[in-house]
């Protein structure tokens, strides 16, 4: 397992060089120069031309990604083109709060999402059942930015439970925890329907295994059958997904971010693309990586612990 | 700084947004409801019988992070419009367009006009408590001119030295006459700084720190987020331009940063933020209507044009130009496109424009189909295939590239309809608007429709048609040596008739010449809840410096 664990991390550099590589080409493809977006639209020429030298985009490509590469080797994202702010300092500013967002988020999905597949086995084919994969169908199919200006004008402006929008702080304070509420219910929403019509479908093929039907025979009542024998034996898959849901959950929800006005990586990303600050999205770009892999990773090495049948070589 | 310059990315945050932005109507009436307020109108007569009262933080809602707030490295619009609160300059723009004290109380320019001398106010002391002395306007500039990666700088180019000498006195020297030097140092860019906190902070000068002599203090930024700052209780060199001699009435103001425009329209109903910026034309109506909150419509220097490049056939033949002009009902797009939130402009220059040419209305195009229907069989275009007229086995195409999302969305809809009618068809190109400022610098452009502010006719004349303003400003491609000798002559005579002659000339050349055809004069959008008072929006400085600004309890 730990020889496993060390090969995984061992290729973490090589998938961060080729990120790195496709955003690098992929920002230097998409029409709009950065050393423009500086000047202004209207900006002369020449002052253009001085911001390129300045920020060295005049040089060929392969020296200008040579350059990039070896400051961040030595630990430096460099500065944004545009507040000419630390990078690190504005994806650490940024990072703490996706962490928050995404780990509420992250809590709340199958809090909600597995007693919710369950009860839909357990009912199978009665209204209730019917009523909630509909509602789940709703669930994955609105779009985010509807559901959240959904919440925000019940939950926020005509009930005034929680904040519009903003960070109110920490999620261990009172307003921390109110500000984050509506954002991670939108953010979880989507899982939460996807993760309980997984539950139901797992659990319905579970119950009808024949141990099921023995530990009925032998007059266990239903809760317990359901419980113990059924739920237990479908949460791999679960699990499964479970796991690869909270990857993206961390790696920035973007449109949530934006719309709610919370200051994560997803919104720093969305920031720098729209004014071309290379730097600052080579930045949030490698930071989102990092993450994706490592979740990844950590997904994988739990699956061992909740299925001993599962070995690493 | 010209604004038009800087201001360019405001503008594209302006369209972005479906922001609408604009001008007065003929007659306007101060005060009515849903009228708008014309430009350095005072406050409304309700307003004024109060007596203003202290205290309470201002909560208002920007659209994005204003990146930096180093004066010399931005052209961000939300960056001048903190600057403006932090800072002063040595003189400013009044709401009418005229120059105002502000640290200096009084200059003299040379009669050869190379000269500036001013004298500034005594007295006057940074929010770090150092006082302000001639050393750190000679500083400001000259850190200025000698930041090689400003984008800003070229508005400054022509001074050649800086003099302080007594702490009272500074004097700038001038390579050549620079008739807009004035309107440069009144700019939103040329904000004096205090050097010692400059050279401090180094190269974090503007992110975790700020020094002024202004209203406000820099107290924090955090970023994408908020900026905090609190009132300069030592504040008593205000400008005689606005109505509060001494330090603000309101504590602070609390700047919360809100992208999405449903979110930031939200918070302003639900009454969590008190002033909220270019509220969208589309939700103007509906938010007129919410008690406790209402929209402030105001005039300001702004048009937004179809340009053609003039290069390209057959957009070369100025009879064509002239036809499409002649075609365009600008009524319709004033009230389709804008939902009435401006007038229709016939002119690039807006009436109340400093040497706006007299003659303009006569000599702009109005709506006439059958002329323009005649000028295009003129030029040799002749009715084809599904009414779109024909030249040589040519359709007449006009590819139109604009911005999305933004206004002109709904004005290029309207125009290919209009344009249709006499044969045109128009091929609507969209683009992300970095995007579209890369294209519309290519010279592949043909028409397009894009938004400028400005301050002054220098902004928009000498800006947009100069031939060396190639190929961007002057996405015209216009080059006509006449035209820039006027041009060139209005920067540097100090003889001022000889300057409206020139203006007036350049004014009358590209209307015959039909370079662009203006659309419409957008009206600016400013939401306030009824608590904010003292509210008077500048044409091109939206609320300056806040010192007027209370709230009531």
């Amino acid at each position: 397992m730990t020889q496993y664990i060390v090969r995984r991390l061992l290729l973490l550099p090589l998938v961060l060089f080729g990120v790195s590589v496709l955003v690098f080409l992929v920002l230097h493809l998409v029409p709009g120069n950065p050393a423009q977006v500086i000047a202004g639209p209207d900006a002369p020429p020449e002052t253009v031309a001085a911001i390129e030298r300045e920020l060295g985009l005049d040089r060929p490509l392969p020296e200008q990604y040579a350059l990039y590469l070896n400051r961040v080797l030595h630990g430096d994202l460099g500065r944004s083109l545009r507040s000419r702010r630390a990078v690190i300092d504005d994806v650490m500013d940024a990072l703490p709060n996706t962490l928050q967002l995404a780990l509420v988020a992250a809590v709340v999905t199958p809090i909600l999402a597995i007693p919710l597949g369950v009860i839909a086995a357990a009912r199978r084919g009665t209204p209730l059942d019917s009523g909630l994969m509909l509602v789940s169908m709703l669930g994955i199919t609105l779009p985010v930015f509807a559901l959240a200006l959904g919440f925000m004008w019940v939950f926020g402006y005509q009930l005034r439970l929680f904040p519009i929008s903003g960070y109110g702080g920490p999620i261990w304070t009172l307003n921390g925890l109110r500000s984050v509420t509506l954002p991670a219910l939108t953010l979880a929403i989507g899982s939460v329907a996807a993760l309980a019509r997984l539950t139901r479908s797992a659990m319905l093929e579970v119950l009808n295994q024949d141990y099921v039907r023995t530990a009925r025979a032998k007059g266990l009542r239903e809760n317990g059958v359901v419980l113990r024998h059924g739920l237990i034996n479908a949460l791999l898959p679960v699990i499964t997904v479970l796991g690869l849901q909270v990857a993206v959950l961390l790696s920035g929800a973007f449109v949530t971010e934006t719309v709610f006005a919370w200051p994560g990586v997803g919104r720093l990303a969305v920031f720098a693309i729209q004014s071309r600050d290379f730097p600052l999205v080579q930045g949030t770009v490698l930071v989102i990586a990092v993450i994706f892999v490592l979740v990844n990773l950590a997904i994988d090495v739990l699956y061992a612990y909740v299925d001993p049948r599962i070995h690493y070589q | 700084m010209r604004p038009t310059g800087g201001l360019s990315l405001a503008a594209l945050l302006v369209v972005l947004s479906v922001l609408v932005v604009s001008c007065a109507p003929a007659a306007p009436q101060p005060g009515t409801t849903g009228g708008p307020t014309p430009a350095g109108q005072a406050p409304t007569s309700a307003q004024a019988t109060d007596a203003p009262q202290r205290g309470g933080t201002l909560i208002v809602a920007f659209n994005a992070d204003p990146e930096t707030l180093d004066p010399h490295i931005t052209t961000a619009l939300l960056a001048t419009r903190v600057l403006a609160l932090i800072h002063d300059s040595l003189i400013n723009r009044d709401y009418d367009g005229s120059f105002k004290p502000g640290l200096a109380e009084k200059w003299d320019i040379s009669p050869d006009g190379k000269v500036y001398t001013f004298t500034l106010k005594k007295g006057v002391k940074f929010h770090s408590g150092k006082d302000f002395t001639s050393a750190d306007v000679k500083y400001t500039f000259e850190r200025w001119l000698n930041t090689e990666k400003s984008p800003t700088s070229f508005a400054i180019k022509p001074i050649d030295k800086i003099e302080a000498p007594d702490p009272q006195t500074v004097r700038f020297t001038l390579k050549e006459p620079y008739n807009i030097f004035l309107d440069q140092l009144a700019g939103s860019f040329a904000v004096i700084l205090n050097q010692e906190a400059v050279e401090k902070a180094g190269s974090d000068y503007g992110i975790t720190a700020a020094d002024g002599t202004g209203p406000y203090k820099f107290i924090s930024w955090t970023r994408n987020q908020k900026i905090v700052l609190a009132r300069n209780d030592a504040y008593a060199w205000n400008s005689p331009m606005f109505q509060n001699p001494g330090p603000a009435y309101v504590d602070g103001i609390e700047i919360r940063i809100i992208p999405e425009d449903n979110t930031r329209l939200a918070e302003f109903q639900a009454g969590n933020v008190h002033l909220v910026q270019d509220v969208p034309a589309g939700d103007v109506d509906r938010l007129s209507k919410t008690p406790g909150v209402s929209i402030v419509k105001y005039e300001q220097l702004q048009t937004s044009y179809l340009g053609f490049n003039t290069t390209k056939p057959p957009f070369d033949d100025p009879r064509v130009r002239q036809a499409v002009n002649l075609a365009i009902n600008r009524d319709e797009i004033v009230a389709g496109a804008n939902f009435g939130l401006g007038t229709p402009a016939r002119t690039m220059l807006t009436p109340n424009t400093p040497f706006y040419w007299a003659g303009a209305d006569q000599a702009a195009p109005t709506f006439d189909q059958a002329k323009s229907a005649s000028l295009l069989d003129q030029a040799g275009w002749t009715p084809g295939a599904g009414g779109i007229r024909e030249k040589g086995g040519q359709q007449l195409v006009m590819p139109l590239w604009i911005i999305s999302p933004g206004t002109s969305v709904l004005q290029a809809q309207i125009l290919e309809q209009q344009l249709a009618r006499v044969g045109v068809k128009v091929d609507t190109k969209q683009y992300e608007q970095t995007a579209w400022f890369a294209a519309a610098r290519s010279g592949e452009q043909v028409g397009f429709i894009v938004g400028i502010f400005f301050e002054n006719p220098d902004g928009v004349l000498y800006f947009y048609f100069y031939s060396k303003q190639q190929p961007a400003p002057n996405r015209f491609m216009y080059a006509v040596p006449e035209v820039d000798k006027w041009l060139e002559e209005s920067r540097v005579n100090p003889d001022q008739n000889v300057v409206r002659q020139d203006y007036e000339n350049v004014q009358k050349r590209t209307i015959d010449d039909a370079v662009t055809a203006p659309l419409v004069h957008e009206l600016g959008t400013l939401g306030r809840v009824d608590a904010v008072q003292g509210v008077r929006v500048h044409p091109s400085r939206w609320l300056y410096r806040m010192t007027d600004v209370w709230l009531k309890k």
